[in-house]
This record gives C-alpha cells, structure tokens and sequence, in this order.
C-alpha cells in the first residue's frame, strides 16, 4: 500500500518537476528579452525549434555518448544565439519603439521566416534524436523507477536558475543589465552601451530558447510544427510569473509543470487545458502576473 | 489600447464623404468580375477565388477590431473554427444552408461575446494573450471529443442545396460565397460609416478622452468583439463548405496570425485594405507552394518587410504617393 502512494505522488513529482524545469530555461530566455527590451517574442519559439534540429543535425541523430550530446546541444545553443545576435541587429532594433500590437507582430512574421526555414533546410519529413546512451535508463528513487534523463534535466534547470541569478544580481554586467531595463536613456547617458547590452541579452535569451529545443530534442518529434506549440507553454509561464521576472517564471513553471504531470496521471482529459485554464485564471485576476512586473530581480 | 500616430494620421485622411458613387461603382465591378468568372472560370480558378473570399470576409472582420477599434486579438480562429464546426455538425440534418450560415454567425457571436465580457478590462499585451489562450483551449477540447472528430475534425462535409441549386457545385458555390461575403461586406462599410463606426475608431484613436467624453468604452469594445466573431463565425462556415472539412487546424493560433497580418499588409487603416492583402495573401502562397514547400519563409520575410517598411499597407503607400502628386499639382 505504501509503495502504491509513493509511487503515485513521487513520479507525476519528478516528470513534472523535469517538465517545468524545461519550460523554464525556454521561458527565463522569453522573460529576459522581454524584461531588458520590453517586447514580447513570438520568434522564441522558432528559435527553440532552431535549436532541436541543429542538436539532432549535429549529433547526426546518432545515439551518443551524453559527452558528445552535450557538446552537440551546447553547439546548437550557441548557433542559435548567433543567429539571435544577427537578428536583433538587422531586424529587433528597429521594432522597440514600435506600439505593442506592431512590435508582437514583427516578431509573429520572425516566427514565420524561422518555421518556414525548417522545411528550407531540413525538408518536411519528420525527424528524432534518440536520448543519449548515459541517460536512457531509469533510475530509482523513493523505491520509485524514474527516467535518469528527466533528473539530468531537473539539474540543468537548476544550474541555469543559479546562473541566471548570479549574473543578474551579483555580477557588474548584470547590474548593467538591470539599469538597462530600468531606464535606457538614463543608461545611455551614463556611458552605458545600451546598444550592445540590448544585442548581448537577445543572445543569451535566444541561446536559453536554443538549449531548450536541445534539451527536447530527444523528447519530440521534430517537424516544423514545434516552432508554434512549444512557444504556448513558454508563453503562459512567463505571462503567469509576471514579464520579466525570472523568479516568476521558475514558480509558474513549476505550478505548469506539477499540475500538467498530476493531471496526466488522474485526469488526462483536463491536462490539455490546464495550461490555458492556469493562464486565463491568473491574467483575470493578477493581470501582471504572480510576481508584478520586476525588473529582472533588481534589489 | 492607442493605435500608432500613422493610423491616427490615416484616420484624417479617409473621408466618409462622397464616398458612396465610388462604393456603387466598385460593386458594379465585383458583380461583373462574379458574373464574368462564373461564365468563364474553370472549377479550379473558381475554387481558387472562393477561397479568396472566404479570407477576404475572415481579413475584414478581424480588423473591424484590429484597424478600426486598435485592438489585437490573436484569438480569432477561435469563432472562425466554431463558425466551421457549428456548418460540419449540422450538415447530417441537411439544413437550409442559409439557415445554417445564420446559426454559424450567431454561435460566433455569443462566444465572442462571452470572452469578450472577461478579456476586455485589460490591456493591450493581456488580451491579446488572453484571447490567445481561449482560442488555444477549444483547440484543445476538439482532440478530446469525438463527436467533433477528434484530431482530424469532421470531414467530408457536403453543401446541402439551396432550394433547388446544388451547391456542392463550384460555380454554384463561389456565386452562393461571393453574394453572401458581398453581403457581409456591404454591412461592415455600412457599420465602418455609422455613428458606432465613428466611435469605434475614436476609441481606437484616444480611448482615455472617449471615456472622458462619456463613451462606454468598454460597451463599444464588446460590441466590436461580438460583432467581429459573428463575422468570423460566418467566415468559418463559408470555409466548411469550401474545404469540405472543419478541422482543428481552423482553430489554432496561426491562424488567428494571418488575418491580421494580411490586414496590415493591404492597409489596416483603410477599409479594403484587409480585402487587397487577403488577394494577394491567397495569391502568393498559392503560387510560392507550387515552387517550394518553404512557402512560409517567403511569406514571413514579406510580412516584416511590411511591417518594418511599410505599417500603413499597400493602400497607404498608394495614398501617400497620392497626396504627393496632389501636391505637386497644386504648386504648379
């Protein structure tokens, strides 16, 4: 009997603990482009898609060695952060002054260009990257048989909070980063290159979305639909957390995460929709999301 | 909710005055290129601007919100695809497809209006994403139903007659879809006109001075919303009977994307100006899916070039280059 109950809480707990963290690194990237730039990227789910094909071009949809998957996702995150540097130079910059509507429409015709350039260079049958060979047992924890690659991912979302905090909070280019968001003018003014911090972080968003789709390569069926449905998710954890609060963003990604994994397991016909449900509840009534609207964690 | 300063400078431009023998004139010409494509056309040009229009009426009834009252809803699909699924669950009774268009049209309507009623008391960014995800949920629900068949929708839906012609007929359909997108569209220009049309791009314009005014803002944004969904309903069932299928594709959130993006490109500040992107919309995917299977890379870089280049359309660049010529005439 006991078995039976830790069974039941101790795997939707990991899977959906796994699944947040996921969400995380995607959405912490969306909320930080949004946080310092203050536009919401429709495109971020283009470059996630970016990323899972680069990974599985890259390890050649070979079962490898995690060292090697490793060193392929690493390599496709930092493709798709140069690609995001070229793209907020040649087409971002020009759309910050822009109303939201025109801004969230630009980047919608970004995600367009993206999708359409999955079918451009990888064509139209599907695709699928195997897990790599160190992670595709289970592991067993609490008496219960978990898959290791979802504590490999539970880990990283972790190493990427820590991270993500580090920098913002205690470095002087996350301090530069923050009076960036705060007020860019006042910024540039100070002998702050406003230009460069806007560039730089639209990079290390876009690598984030990268290494998210390298992530999930293993976990998806690649075709060029995953540019338009993963990016929902990341979408709601952000807009639930409160834009540009990369706090927020790991608790909705956690509430996102445990309710889908719960639901999944008791009441597969409302997960589905729990992720709009949570979305639709919380923007009614806390409009600016679980944590208001802070400045990238300024202290 | 404020519009940009070019779609208020627009707004000044578009005189509601004289405006009427160039409407006759311009309906005149639609009824001879129906008539004429109707004698003329074969089944796969006709099926081609059938297609057309059916975006045509999808285009202009998602700016009634987007143009003229500035709000962007990237839920739209949502009362599209019910307008869809309301024609491909009732087709088995074999109702008076006008009948139906009116039940398609009305189911739209009271579900605008119900999301309408809980997403318009926020801002901008909000309801776009709110009614983002009230479109994305009933997607959702059409997978776990299997009365509306699962994830490949209701298919094989066929026309009923209507009296006696049969629909299910190409060149009977594209006439039944161009009277009845006619129609719709003669009531938008009828609505743009109006006092309530006024209002609505006044509150478009500066919805704080409206609501000083004394205009129930929130009222006029509901009725837009409503009226917009039932016109997307009626778009949708038009769609049903042209594709033959009310898929769950009709209710994703792309699609709610096109619409609007085919209204800036024609000109979101300009009445026709959703119907002109909607033609060279249908036109350029179809031509570009015949060379390659990227079409959409090619559609998503005329789409930024328009937006970055060019937000006020093809209308508006005609309307400046217009003004311009106007005004080099007069300084002669």
């Amino acid at each position: 009997m006991v078995g039976v109950t830790v069974n039941a809480i101790v795997l939707p707990v990991v899977n959906g603990v796994a699944f947040a963290m996921l969400m995380f690194i995607v959405a912490s990237g969306l909320t930080l482009i949004f946080g310092v730039m203050r536009i919401v990227n429709f495109a971020h789910g283009g470059f996630f898609a970016i990323g899972a094909f680069l990974t599985f071009t890259l390890a050649a949809g070979q079962r490898l060695p995690f060292s090697e998957f490793a060193i392929a996702a690493i390599g496709a995150a930092a493709l798709c952060a140069v690609l995001g540097m070229a793209a907020e130079i040649v087409v971002f910059r020009r759309i910050y002054h822009l109303a939201h509507s025109h801004a969230l429409l630009a980047t919608y015709a970004v995600l367009l260009i993206l999708q359409g350039s999955l079918t451009l260079f990888w064509g139209n049958n599907p695709r699928s990257q195997p897990l790599p060979t160190d992670f595709q047992h289970a592991v067993v924890i609490l008496g219960v048989q978990a898959a290791s690659y979802n504590i490999l991912l539970i880990g990283l979302g972790a190493l990427v909070g820590v991270y993500l905090w580090v920098q913002l909070t205690r470095t002087s280019v996350g301090r530069m980063v923050r009076a960036v968001a705060a007020d860019r003018t006042m910024s540039a003014s100070l002998g702050i290159n406003v230009g460069l911090v806007f560039t730089g972080m639209f990079g290390l968003g876009v690598f984030l979305a990268g290494l998210g789709g390298a992530l999930a390569s293993p976990l998806f069926q690649l075709d060029s639909s995953l540019a338009s449905t993963l990016v929902l998710e990341s979408f709601a954890v952000v807009l639930i957390g409160g834009l540009g609060s990369v706090t927020g963003a790991l608790i909705a990604a956690l509430i996102l995460g445990l309710l889908n994994s719960f639901l999944v397991a008791y009441n597969p016909t409302l997960a589905d929709f729990s992720l709009y449900f949570t979305m639709a509840a919380v923007l009614l009534l806390r409009p600016a999301g679980l944590l208001g609207a802070p400045v990238l964690e300024s202290r | 909710m404020a519009a940009t300063d070019t779609s208020r400078a627009l707004s000044s431009l578009t005189p509601h005055l004289g405006r009427r023998p160039w409407a006759v004139l311009f309906a005149v010409v639609m009824a001879a290129f129906v008539v004429g494509t109707y004698v003329l056309g074969t089944p796969a040009q006709l099926y081609f601007w059938t297609t057309v229009a059916v975006t045509v009426l999808f285009a202009m009834a998602v700016n009634l919100l987007f143009g003229q009252t500035g709000m962007l809803s990237f839920g739209q699909a949502a009362y599209f695809g019910i307008g869809a699924y309301a024609v491909g669950l009732l087709v088995p009774q074999q109702p008076n497809p006008l009948l139906m268009l009116v039940i398609s049209t009305l189911a739209g309507a009271l579900a605008a209006f119900a999301v309408g009623l809980i997403t318009l008391r926020t801002t901008e960014l909000v309801f776009a994403m709110l009614t983002l995800a009230f479109g994305m949920a009933l997607y959702s629900i059409t997978f776990r139903v299997q009365a509306v068949g699962g994830e490949n929708g209701i298919v094989g839906i066929i026309p009923p007659d209507l009296f006696s012609i049969q629909l299910s007929d190409s060149h009977a359909l594209w006439v039944f879809t161009a009277v009845v997108v006619g129609a719709a569209t003669a009531f938008l220009w009828v609505l743009a006109g109006s006092p309530f049309g006024r209002t609505l791009k006044m509150i478009r314009d500066d919805p704080a001075r409206a609501e000083n005014l004394g205009i129930p803002v929130f009222r006029f944004r509901l009725a837009a919303f409503t009226t917009s969904g039932a016109v997307c309903g009626l778009a949708g069932a038009l769609y049903a009977y042209v594709q033959s299928v009310a898929s769950p594709d009709a209710l994703f959130w792309t699609t709610s994307g096109t619409p609007v993006i085919v209204s800036l490109l024609g000109g979101a500040g300009f009445f026709l100006g959703p119907a002109l992107g909607a033609v060279l919309y249908v036109y350029a995917t179809d031509a570009l899916s015949q060379i390659t299977p990227a079409w959409i890379f090619w559609i998503g870089i005329g789409f930024l070039v328009v937006v970055l280049l060019a937000p006020d359309g093809i209308l508006g660049g005609v309307q400046r280059l217009w003004v311009r010529l106007g005004e080099r005439g007069r300084r002669r």
